[in-house]
């Protein structure tokens, strides 16, 4: 006699990125732990991640230990604009991924001196789709969006301008060239998500910058330790 | 296409499922999406397809229910269903509001044929 089959339905109920959440979790705890207040910089590709992270980290020299992690799919590019802040960095290389995950993150920071480290900055790869649902361990995400883009992004992209604590607009410098109303890209990023913290910033003029890290500062100053 | 490494954490619950269970090969899965979730249905179906290929998984029947968006506004709390644009509540304009439902992104369940 053959063995018969039969087929059983089993309730699952398991969040499908639990795994990356555990180490997300894993890695929270431990920045926590180490007092690092950790950022996530999300954008689309070009918006101008690693020039405002540039002057973020030379504007605080001597007063913030800082570190980077890169990521992109391909290239050290960015890493070698950072590493001349004389910052530690890493760069990670996602390959045909379109995200930094968790544990991504845990064998980056592995890696990095991080002994003493006030800020660790995260810029994600340039993507405003594919980085949202990842946790990677960070105390917020922080979207950019640059005025080049129009105003429309937080209305296209909801959910990561939904999910970050902070907008970034960047090229501010630019508007007198643009038929782009910033008060109406505000006006969106309410519509998505009321409470986040709306910054307006050129690294051209420099305008905007010294809030931009007035926030970074007290952010950090609320974490809990 | 992030829905790949969706597609992969799916495939990782179901290997655990299925070698807990004795199931020997997986006739269907059933997952919960939500309307404010960065996930593309389409896609994620794509990716499934491709990385079950050769697998105890494949031909699986991959099963996408979507869970609407359903908020509370903190003002008048009234519960609305949101538009993805736009969460403002409809019933007194507020831009205060909590997510009841809409962000799920879970395995509810896993078919499959078990000898015996």
């Amino acid at each position: 006699m053959g063995k018969s089959t039969k087929t059983q339905t089993i309730p699952v109920k398991t969040r499908i990125l639990s795994e990356n959440d555990r180490l997300a979790a894993e890695n929270r705890a431990w920045f926590v732990k180490q007092g690092i207040f950790v950022v996530n910089l999300i954008s689309s590709p070009g918006s101008g991640k690693t020039t405002l992270l540039v002057d973020t980290l030379n504007a605080l020299k001597g007063k913030q230990h800082c570190a980077v992690i890169e990521g992109d799919q391909q290239t050290s590019l960015d890493a070698n604009r950072i590493a001349e802040t004389g910052f530690p960095v890493r760069q990670v290389n996602t390959g045909r991924a379109c995200h930094l995950d968790a544990s991504m993150i845990k064998n980056a920071v592995s890696e990095l001196a991080v002994t003493g480290l006030d800020i660790l900055f995260i810029e994600n790869v340039g993507n405003l789709i594919c980085p949202a649902e990842f946790d990677l361990g960070e105390h917020c995400k922080v979207v950019l969006m640059s005025v080049t883009e129009g105003e429309d992004k937080p209305l296209k992209y909801p959910v990561i301008f939904h999910l970050s604590r902070a907008v970034v607009m960047t090229k501010m410098d630019l508007i007198p060239h643009l038929r782009y109303d910033p008060l109406l890209a505000e006006k969106n990023i309410r519509k998505i998500n009321p409470q986040a913290v709306i910054l307006r910033t050129s690294t051209y003029t420099s305008d905007g910058l010294q809030d931009w890290l007035d926030w970074l500062v007290t952010q950090k100053s609320h974490l809990p330790l | 296409m992030h829905e790949v490494g969706i597609a992969d954490s799916i495939m990782g619950i179901t290997k655990d499922v299925a070698r807990e269970n004795g199931l020997t090969r997986i006739t269907n899965i059933t997952i919960q999406i939500g309307q404010f979730t960065a996930i593309e249905a389409d896609a994620l179906d794509f990716a499934f397809q491709l990385m079950t290929k050769d697998t105890p998984v494949e031909g699986a029947e991959l099963v996408i229910e979507k869970t609407p968006l359903l908020l509370r506004c903190k003002k008048c709390e009234g519960e609305y269903s949101g538009e993805i644009d736009n969460l403002s509540c409809p019933l007194c304009g507020a831009e205060d509001y909590m997510i009841l439902q809409g962000r799920e992104m879970v395995v509810k369940s896993i078919s499959g044929e078990k000898i015996g």
